[in-house]
């Protein structure tokens, strides 16, 4: 079932951010195309780490720890 | 330049008063209550005050540099210690963003138990994400629209709250824990006015920019004045006890409200003023987002960034705490340093700064 949520997200990513990809990529806006498919890239990461298992990350943990009014 | 739309200098301070206001009721009053009780009132007058050298700051740096955002201005004008800070406000927005987005999520959650949290974020990313793409001016004139709206209903609240059953002497003793209450406070308040750094990315497209410092110090006046108003309320409803416990206290607040037999469920109103106000709070900081990316990548445009970003702050405010409790962790012990850092302490530094330069 997962596999198929990652699938499915994937797929929608794609559908939804590929042709601003394509676009920067035709208009040869190499930095435009390399950001945004590095934005992508963890995007998708980001959702297969939410699918598998939504309470192996948490940014405000990792902020908390370097708060200096953390415990 | 990557945006073409102009707006007011009223408009801009509304922009401001909007996104302050609606963070302000959301989390800053239950960290103010808890942390200087009764005495939260004299936390936010003072706060407001030290607010103002972080608003001045980013105002100033805004006058001295016409026509370039904050990104451009630490990306062009400071060397490679301005690029590494112009990234770290770029962050910031991002963590401004997805907090955003998570409170709608779970503010929904309140009332709606059964919804799955993604389909809130995935309603008000649609809806933000659209609006940034139309670009400054819509939002400019959405939120000219929008927030007089709000603002009726914020007065008619605290009107229809002023019964029997509130009791001001449960703002009494003035001072009775103390000054250290307040100052921590007042702290968490001048962090607040911090997000005001975010106006840097909109303050050069204002069609005045000299009247900048009038419309700088009058949105932070009117947005302490709407933020009376709440702290007060729930205190002299509750007591400053039962009050700090409260995870959204003027919800409850509101939930106590009944006109005679036909209004009784006001709560749907404070769901409204949250969903307008965290949109155009989210959208704000999602436009600054977007277009100081584009400027650090001098893009000529910043439209190609939206969708891709649109996933990321949805992904990101999933990650971003595992259940409220840990989300209200973060809002006591990273929220206000991070926000003392980005909205007063780096504006004041890169002023002093520029003006030992020239």
């Amino acid at each position: 079932m997962s596999i198929l949520l990652i699938l499915l997200l994937i797929v929608l990513i794609l559908a939804t951010t590929g042709f601003h990809i394509f676009h920067s990529w035709k208009m040869k806006e190499y930095r435009t195309f390399i950001f945004q498919t590095g934005i992508v890239s963890l995007s998708i990461v980001g959702g297969v780490v939410i699918i598998q298992d939504p309470h192996l990350v948490s940014i405000s943990e990792w902020l908390n720890a370097l708060s200096p009014l953390g415990k | 330049m990557i945006e073409k739309g102009r707006i007011s200098n009223i408009q801009a301070a509304m922009l401001a008063i909007t996104s302050l206001t609606i963070i302000g009721h959301l989390i800053l009053l239950t960290v103010v209550i808890q942390q200087s009780r009764q005495d939260g009132w004299i936390a936010a007058i003072i706060g407001a005050i030290l607010g103002l050298v972080g608003i001045l700051a980013v105002v100033k740096l805004a006058q001295c540099f016409p026509g370039i955002t904050l990104v451009e201005i630490l990306f062009q004008h400071f060397s490679w210690v301005g690029k590494i800070v112009g990234v770290l406000y770029l962050l910031y927005f991002y963590l401004m963003v997805i907090l955003g987005v998570r409170l709608f999520a779970e503010a929904y959650k309140k009332i709606m138990v059964e919804t799955p949290q993604w389909a809130f974020i995935t309603i008000i990313l649609l809806l933000t994400s659209y609006i940034v793409y139309k670009g400054l001016e819509t939002l400019g004139r959405l939120n000219q629209i929008m927030l007089p709206v709000l603002v009726v209903i914020a007065i008619s609240v605290v009107f229809l709250t002023m019964g029997e059953q509130k009791d001001y002497t449960n703002l009494l003793p003035v001072m009775g824990n103390g000054l250290y209450p307040v100052a921590t406070g007042s702290l968490s308040v001048m962090a607040w006015f911090g997000e005001f750094v975010v106006l840097g990315m909109m303050l050069p497209y204002v069609q005045q920019p000299k009247k900048l410092v009038k419309t700088g110090i009058w949105s932070a006046v009117i947005t302490l004045l709407f933020f009376l108003g709440p702290i007060t309320g729930p205190i002299a409803l509750f007591g400053p006890v039962e009050a700090a416990k409260m995870a959204f206290p003027t919800f409850s607040e509101v939930r106590y409200i009944s006109v005679g037999e036909v209004l009784n469920r006001f709560d749907t109103i404070a769901i409204l003023f949250w969903t307008v106000g965290l949109m155009i709070r989210i959208s704000i900081f999602f436009y600054g987002l977007c277009l100081g990316t584009a400027q650090a990548l001098k893009s000529t445009s910043y439209r190609p960034f939206v969708i891709p970003m649109a996933w990321l702050i949805g992904v990101g405010s999933i990650l971003l705490a595992r259940n409220y409790a840990e989300l209200n962790e973060f809002l006591f012990q990273s929220y206000v340093p991070i926000n003392l850092v980005m909205g007063a302490a780096l504006p004041v530094l890169f002023l002093l700064f520029r003006r030992r330069k020239s």
